[in-house]
């Protein structure tokens, strides 16, 4: 399932990165701690628009938009 | 003595400065890498042995790197900088709190050959969220000597300064790394797969949730409080540089005023007492005048920075921003260019996609910053009559309202045009990590106002200073054979004279186009050319013009031209300051013309449809 798509506040898994169709921006989220079965949580949407996300992600909260966002496919169990 | 030269490495918002600032205290020189504005922090450390001189890095997540800071971080840490001495070592700095993370780059480090030490910075905070470490197992397995920090607690700053001593680099082992090494999915695979194991080791009670943020981000990252929060801090700003630091203006121009007329008095030759109460003192002026402004804004930014929120303002504007083409972290480089374009483009640098960061570099200057104040006031005083509308609104308060938003509109327009026409190409990326929340110090912050105002008068300031003397010079001379001086005469008209065909159409005669000449040194320059122009004297001042100066003006140059000069104003060709800036920051002379062009462009018929305007109403 897509990221974007995820309720707020709802433990997930990464379960694939899409590291070809943008390679630097895929390559970045590796090094911030985005990694296949790492625990991922929707914090936040951004006001009316819901064009950006905050996720907890390896302990830390990062903001992306929903086009990063769609890189990353999630599941529901480890 | 000898001296080493040690790096201070760590990922954003890891507290890196305010260890730096821990180490060296005052004795930080503040300067730019060669050809680029990218900010080069270096302070001396004294001890019995060494004399240790400290590199603060900018914040970097990996040494495969993505943005301008990064690159001259990795140039620096990989000895590839043309300006750095081969490195001793490094202090990596960790966030503690953060150890999952933030431990990634130590190992990328690592691989360097470098001597390093591991900062564990913030463990105050880690502590406090009930963090416990077997520091022995960690510091064996990741095999870096590791000492907890806290600059709030100065917690192992002299342990860290007595290691540093013994650092003893053979730099023949140092390794030439592939590029491709940090981008190998193997390879950052592994790493996090080390760094687990590690934490798994030696973590002996995990880290408690960071309740605190939390609580404070139901309420900033609220989906109807958030952008009242954002708004409200977004007036407070505008506030700070309009009304706060107003009567401290107002101080500092009385008492320039005051240093300027105690020289006329006691100096008695005529051309002398001039020179140096209207040239040098007063030229002095027009720099420090802003001086609670500027600072006011820095204080302000670096105190939201240093909280946290900034990075959340960036996340809550950045749908809005994206639509107009730009990022979200354009806010901050717009809002600073409110104060000062100067600044503000100095502050794309964290835009990371070129295009974006060119368009918001673009658009800056058509903000309004500070430097228009002045003139807007005489201009407001001299037009708008002053009285009350709506029964609570005054009017002329309400025009200078409609200016800021004109500056608003327009660069939102033009940014909306570039990213479509000439800077198409999709946005940078968000890809944002969000602090959590932490008390600012004081101290710190205190300490990097200062420096960016140093650097701004440094910058600014000269050539403002230089600008003043010139204008000084051209609407003194030449003086007739009896010593006396006629500015109708004066080289200042000759140029005014010759350019005034250009602007007939804009209503400018050969005196408000002589006033704009020295406007490229600054635009508050102006109101005390116009004052000089109209030989009038000692009504030069900022904030409060005398009725007559005001009355004179009008009766001089006719409302339609004053209406047209406000809105040349609005858009008007750009400062010198601004301009070099610019152009180191862009490394382009094209873009750099084309700013000058289109803002010419723009201010030439904004003040054409003003004058024609106004004739056309008052007729």
């Amino acid at each position: 399932m897509k990221l974007e798509k995820v309720a707020l506040g709802q433990s997930h898994f990464i379960e694939s990165i899409d590291l070809i169709s943008q390679d630097s921006l895929g390559i970045r989220l590796l090094h911030l701690g985005f990694h296949i079965n790492e625990e991922i949580i929707v914090l936040k949407k951004t006001p009316l628009t819901h064009d950006a996300l905050l996720v907890a992600v390896r302990g830390t909260q990062i903001a992306l938009t929903k086009a990063e966002a769609s890189l990353i496919r999630l599941k529901t169990e480890y | 003595m000898r001296t080493k030269y040690i790096a201070l490495a760590g990922t954003p918002n890891c507290g890196k400065t305010s260890l730096f600032n821990a180490f060296t205290g005052s004795h930080q020189r503040v300067g730019n890498y060669p050809g680029i504005t990218v900010e080069r922090k270096t302070g001396l450390v004294e001890t019995e042995d060494c004399i240790i001189e400290l590199v603060d890095l900018p914040g970097l997540y990996s040494l495969d790197t993505r943005t301008l800071d990064e690159r001259v971080a990795k140039n620096v840490l990989t000895n590839k900088s043309s300006i750095d001495k081969k490195l001793d070592g490094i202090i990596c700095v960790v966030d503690s709190t953060n150890l999952e993370r933030s431990l990634y780059l130590a190992f990328e480090l690592k691989k360097l050959n470098l001597p390093m030490i591991i900062a564990l910075n913030l463990w105050d905070l880690a502590i406090a969220r009930k963090q416990i470490i077997d520091l022995e197992i960690f510091q064996k397995l990741i095999g870096i000597k590791c000492i907890p920090t806290s600059s709030k607690e100065r917690l192992g700053i002299d342990e860290i300064i007595d290691e540093m001593t013994k650092f003893n680099s053979d730099k023949s082992l140092q390794s030439e790394l592939d590029p491709q090494t940090f981008r190998k999915l193997e390879n950052i695979k592994e790493t996090f797969a080390q760094i687990n194991q590690i934490l798994k080791a030696s973590v002996i009670q995990k880290i408690e949730p960071d309740t605190f943020t939390a609580k404070i981000d139901r309420f900033v990252l609220h989906p109807f409080l958030g952008p009242i929060i954002l708004i409200s801090i977004l007036m407070i700003l505008f506030q700070a540089i309009f009304s706060w630091a107003g009567p401290i203006s107002d101080v500092i121009q009385s008492t320039i005023d005051f240093i300027a007329e105690l020289v006329k008095s006691n100096v008695h030759n005529e051309l002398l007492s001039s020179f140096i109460a209207d040239g040098i003192i007063k030229g002095a002026g027009n720099v420090f005048v802003f001086f609670p402004q500027i600072m006011l804004l820095f204080l302000l930014i670096l105190v939201l920075e240093d909280i946290g929120y900034l990075g959340r303002a960036a996340l809550m504007m950045d749908a809005i921003m994206r639509r107009l083409g730009l990022p979200g972290k354009s806010v901050v480089p717009l809002l600073s260019s409110h104060a000062c374009s100067v600044p503000g483009i100095m502050a794309t640098r964290t835009i990371d996609n070129e295009k974006d960061r060119l368009a918001t570099m673009l658009v800056a200057p058509i903000t309004t910053c500070s430097a228009r104040i002045p003139v807007y006031t005489l201009l407001i005083a001299s037009i708008i009559p002053n009285k009350t509308i709506l029964g609570f609104l005054n009017l002329q308060g309400f025009v200078m309202f409609l200016l800021y938003l004109l500056g608003i509109l327009s660069s939102i327009l033009m940014a909306f045009v570039l990213k479509r026409t000439v800077l198409t190409g999709s946005a940078s990326h968000l890809l944002l990590e969000i602090p959590g929340y932490r008390f600012p110090s004081f101290k710190n912050v205190l300490l990097n106002v200062l420096q960016r105002v140093k650097a701004f008068i440094k910058k600014a300031g000269t050539v403002i200073l230089a600008l003043s003397l010139v204008i000084w010079v051209l609407v003194t001379f030449p003086k007739h054979s009896d010593g006396t001086s006629n500015i109708e005469h004066s080289y200042a008209a000759v140029i005014g004279k010759t350019f005034a065909p250009i602007f007939k159409p804009i209503g400018f005669d050969w005196r408000l186009t002589t006033a704009l000449v020295p406007t490229f040194g600054a635009r508050e320059v102006v109101v005390s050319t116009l004052g000089t122009v109209l030989a009038v004297q000692g009504n030069e001042g900022t904030k409060e013009f005398d009725k007559s100066f005001t009355e004179l003006v009008v009766q001089q140059f006719g409302v339609p031209s004053l209406f047209a000069l406000l809105i040349w104003f609005v858009y008007s060709p750009q400062c010198i300051a601004m301009i070099s800036v610019f152009r180191r920051e862009s490394g382009s002379f094209k873009w750099t013309s084309f700013m000058i062009g289109y803002t010419f462009f723009l201010a030439y018929v904004g003040a054409f449809i003003a004058y024609n305007l106004a004739k056309y109403i008052l007729a």
